[in-house]
């Protein structure tokens, strides 16, 4: 392993994604390194969302390659995939990610009990639901919440388990302005307060200035991605 | 390349799908997973008590028989003599309604003698022993009646070891005066059991109602589990995001199957001993059950208590292999192209089965006939079940345009035919299996039943008791009797015949001497014979027969008139035609005597009054305890007689 592989986490190269006849992703490529903030920016429709899957180990893409932590994600079977998924990242997406049954405080600790921790799970889900400012939620099912309590929720849950990357697509995108902004903090200093990087997907500017780069995906290229020489301390 | 270990496979594969099972359990009981769990706990609990049931049927059937064959009387062999051991027994089974009921009456003929299952000692003379059934049935008023014909002083109840079922209606009751020759003469209870054994038409009729009631149960399950199908798998999906790989949705899938299978199980075992504990009380066809051996053979039950998580784990597994749980999106994979081909298979070799089953008058297959029909029934049902939902989607697909209600509609039954179809498909299975028992029960009770030959015209009762002058009259004379007819039947000694010299012999009045040969002219004092139609000992004008008069201790002698009438045969209303000696009383002298043997007669009853029957059989206990009444009825049904239905043995 050489210097630069110990700094960027997860190097994604070429990646090629394509559904029916349209191409997703036609060569993008984007690093991430360790503790970083990575806002992905473009039009709608550009493959942000894609990007975000196959960094994160959803989707399979079709060509190019992810690697994270020096394993290739892009071949690894479902069970590699799945562990990863459950060992080292946290997700927070538009909708959808919350599972119905147990209530709010349940969804948190969910991740820390699929990785087989038992007793402290539901403290530590009421410890995050408490960061969040939504504590109150914790014996509540995600149906009986609305939306944005929905997706503070789901922002608790990302770091709860202590991943190396939480993957976040329009994570506001459900909130008001200035509950977006204090999401968005919220999110970021936990994710700094643990060493996590954060991929951050975004149309909007005021969130990505949370970040500490930005990276432009249009018609499912990256244009504008450079490498960053140095990690923040 | 440095692999990272996740904590899962760190811990063990096995501990991962406990895990994983754990938190399906949980989903199960969860408050929006309820409802499903609920519906999923019903079934297979229904499943369940149904199978229990059905496992303990033979356990049932052995142990009728085991009771039945511990009561029965039995003599060793040479019992000429009384000794300390011995017991004079006679048949006094009686009829309440139309309720059976057994009666022994008893005496014992020296210190020790046997005393039956179900009783500490036998009842003294004028006592008796009664079961808890009979004891409800003689209590007042309803049983007065029935008291009246058995005024002996109730000393014991018999415990269960004597009875074959709660419901049986039994009594053994004390004589000082009986003798082995009024029954006989026995020194034990008990045969050794004959092996119980469901016959085949039984046989068939318990499988395919087995089948019947367990096909809607098993769509209501298959059902049930597709119920909210759509948010286990978004929920699974969401699982999937987080880390859970497929082995482990689909252990947390098994985790829900089996928290239901779990519940089922339990509800079901509860079912199934609430229905043991009630089972007592209930009575079909004059059968009735302990609930004591209502016990299910212990394989079967634990093959039921493991198959049913295995299968619930299974049919689970079977409705995730149609989709694809990816994190964020489930993807419904593409439909088999439509191979329905082999859904006609098993309802069409299930037609052909029966079929050939039938045209062979259902003598074909031997002992496996009743196998293969069970075969043919159930491969039919489930034919039907197979066939249906497909049938349905492809009408669905191909009728025409309609309003937009109905074409929604259409869309939806063709899209997911499999779902709301299986339910009609239940109910239809639920149908046809029910006309298919009901069949079989038809054809159950045809070969049970046997046509009598009796004519209930003529008579309604035939009464038999020992030779009583008073006794016509007094059965002539009971309320509720319109007309009777009376004889004596008996039989003389042909003086001078060789061999089997006994000739039949009926004294009666005219009347009875119509109804039961082709008499016509006839003023007292007439004989008539009727000439026996397969030989023996022939009689006419001038031939002296002896025969047994009553209050007389030898026969008496009598010479046939010059003035017989010869006439043919008749049957009387039980269908019995006599023969021989047919003698007005008056032709026997006018010296008040009358000739000993059984008095025979029937009688017609007002059928307003629906106690004339019990009122002339309690008269005719009174002339004779163990007198014989037999209602008259075109046919019989073996089933509902047992072992209480057993006629007094056979007397000169
Ligand atoms: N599951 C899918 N099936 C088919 N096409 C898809 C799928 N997911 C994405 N696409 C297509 O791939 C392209 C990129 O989609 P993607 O969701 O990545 O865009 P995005 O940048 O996230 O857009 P937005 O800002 O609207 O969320 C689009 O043309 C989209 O229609
Ligand atoms: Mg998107």
């Amino acid at each position: 392993m050489n210097r630069t592989e110990l700094g960027a986490l997860l190097v994604a190269a070429d990646l090629r994604k394509t559904y029916g006849a349209t191409p997703a992703l036609d060569g993008a490529s984007i690093e991430i390194n360790t503790g970083e903030v990575v806002a992905v920016m473009g039009p709608s429709g550009s493959g942000k969302s894609t990007l975000l899957h196959c960094l994160a180990a959803i989707v399979t893409p079709d060509g190019g390659s992810v690697r994270y932590a020096g394993q290739e994600l892009s071949t690894m079977s479902d069970r590699g995939r799945s562990a990863q998924r459950q060992s080292d990242f946290g997700f927070v997406f538009q909708f959808g990610q919350l599972v119905p049954e147990p209530t709010c405080g349940e969804n948190v600790a969910l991740p820390l009990r699929l990785n087989g921790v038992r007793r402290q799970a539901s403290a530590r889900g009421r410890e995050w639901l408490e960061r969040l400012e939504v504590a109150e939620l914790a014996d509540r099912h995600p149906g009986k919440v609305s939306g944005g309590q929905a997706q503070r929720v789901a922002v608790a849950r990302a770091p709860a388990p202590g991943p190396r990357v939480v993957f976040a697509d329009e994570p506001t995108g459900a909130l008001d302005s200035l509950t977006g902004e204090r999401v968005m903090h919220l999110l970021t200093s936990a994710a700094r307060e643990s060493g996590a990087a954060v991929v951050l997907v975004t149309h909007e500017t005021r969130v990505a200035a949370y970040s500490d780069r930005e990276v432009v995906v249009r018609d499912g290229r990256t244009p504008t991605a450079h490498r960053v020489p140095a990690a923040r301390p | 390349m440095s692999h990272r270990i996740s904590p899962t496979a760190h811990r063990g594969a096995a501990f991962g799908r406990v895990r994983a099972a754990v938190m399906g359990a949980r989903f199960a009981v969860s408050r929006a997973s309820w409802p499903r769990t609920l519906l999923m706990v019903v079934g297979i609990g229904l499943g369940t008590a149904l199978l229990l049931l059905a496992s303990a049927l033979p356990g049932m059937l052995d142990a009728r028989e085991r009771r039945g064959a511990a009561i029965v009387e039995t003599a060793s062999d040479r019992l000429a003599v009384p000794g300390e051991n011995t017991l004079v027994i006679v048949y006094a089974n009686t009829e309440y309604g139309d309720r059976d009921v057994r009666g022994r009456l008893v005496r014992a003929e020296g210190a020790r003698p046997p005393v039956p299952p179900g009783l500490r000692a036998l009842p003294g003379p004028g006592e008796m022993a009664i079961s808890p059934a009979l004891a409800r049935l003689l209590e007042p008023p309803a049983g007065a009646l029935l008291r009246e014909r058995l005024p002996y002083r109730v000393v014991a109840t018999i415990g269960d070891d004597g009875l074959t079922g709660p419901a049986d209606l039994s009594y053994y009751a004390g004589s000082a005066t009986l003798t082995a020759a009024d029954g006989s003469r026995v020194d034990r209870f008990g045969t050794p059991q004959a092996s119980a054994r469901l016959g085949p038409l039984l046989t068939l009729l318990a499988v395919t109602a087995l089948v019947v009631v367990l096909t809607p149960v098993a769509v209501f399950v298959a059902v049930a589990s597709r119920f909210g199908a759509d948010a286990r798998e978004r929920r699974l999906a969401a699982l999937r995001l987080i880390g859970a790989d497929l082995s482990t949705t689909g252990w947390i899938a098994a985790g829900e199957a089996l928290a239901a299978a779990a519940g089922g199980l339990t509800a079901g075992l509860a079912l199934f001993l609430l229905g043991r504990s009630v089972i007592g009380s209930v009575e079909l066809w004059q059968l009735s059950v302990f609930p004591a051996d209502v016990r299910p053979a212990p394989v079967l039950a634990a093959l039921v208590v493991t198959a049913m998580p295995l299968i619930a784990v299974a049919a689970t597994w079977a409705g995730l292999r149609g989709v694809v749980i990816e994190p964020l999106e489930v993807v419904r994979r593409a439909p088999r192209p439509p191979r329905r081909g082999w859904r006609i298979v098993p309802g069409l070799t299930g037609a052909v089965l029966l079929l050939t089953l039938t045209n062979g008058g259902g003598t074909r297959g031997g002992g496996w006939a009743p196998w293969l029909a069970a075969a043919g029934i159930v491969l039919v049902l489930v034919g039907l079940t197979a066939l249906l939902p497909g049938g349905v989607s492809a009408v669905a697909a191909r009728s025409g345009r309609g309003p937009l209600p109905w074409l929604l509609a259409r869309r939806r039954l063709a899209a997911d035919a499999a779902g709301s179809t299986r339910l009609v498909a239940g109910v239809t299975v639920a149908v046809a299996g029910a006309i298919a028992v009901q069949m079989l029960l038809a054809g159950l009770a045809g070969s049970f039943t046997t046509q009598t030959g009796q004519d209930p015209n003529r008579a309604d009762l035939n009464v038999s008791t020992t030779s009583d002058p008073t006794g016509a009259t007094a059965l002539a004379t009971t309320v509720g009797v319109r007309s009777a007819f009376t004889f004596t039947a008996t039989s003389a000694r042909v003086r001078g015949a060789a061999g089997d010299n006994e000739i039949p012999l009926v004294v009666g009045t005219c009347t009875a001497l119509r109804e039961i040969a082709a008499v016509r002219a006839c003023t007292p004092g007439d004989v008539f014979t009727v000439t026996p139609p397969q030989g023996g000992p022939r009689v006419g004008p001038g031939s002296v027969v002896e025969l047994a008069m009553t209050g007389r201790d030898r026969p008496m002698a009598w010479t046939v008139p010059r003035s017989t009438t010869e006439v043919a045969a008749a049957a009387d209303p039980v269908r019995q035609s006599r023969y021989g000696l047919f003698l007005t009383p008056e032709a026997l002298g006018t010296d008040g005597r009358s000739a000993a043997g059984r008095q025979i007669t029937f009688l017609r009853l007002d059928p307003n009054r629906h106690d004339a029957a019990d009122r002339v059989r309690n008269a005719a206990t009174r002339i004779d305890p163990s007198a014989s009444i037999l209602t008259l009825t075109t046919t019989r049904t073996a089933c509902s007689r047992t072992s209480a239905a057993a006629s007094s043995p056979a007397r000169p």
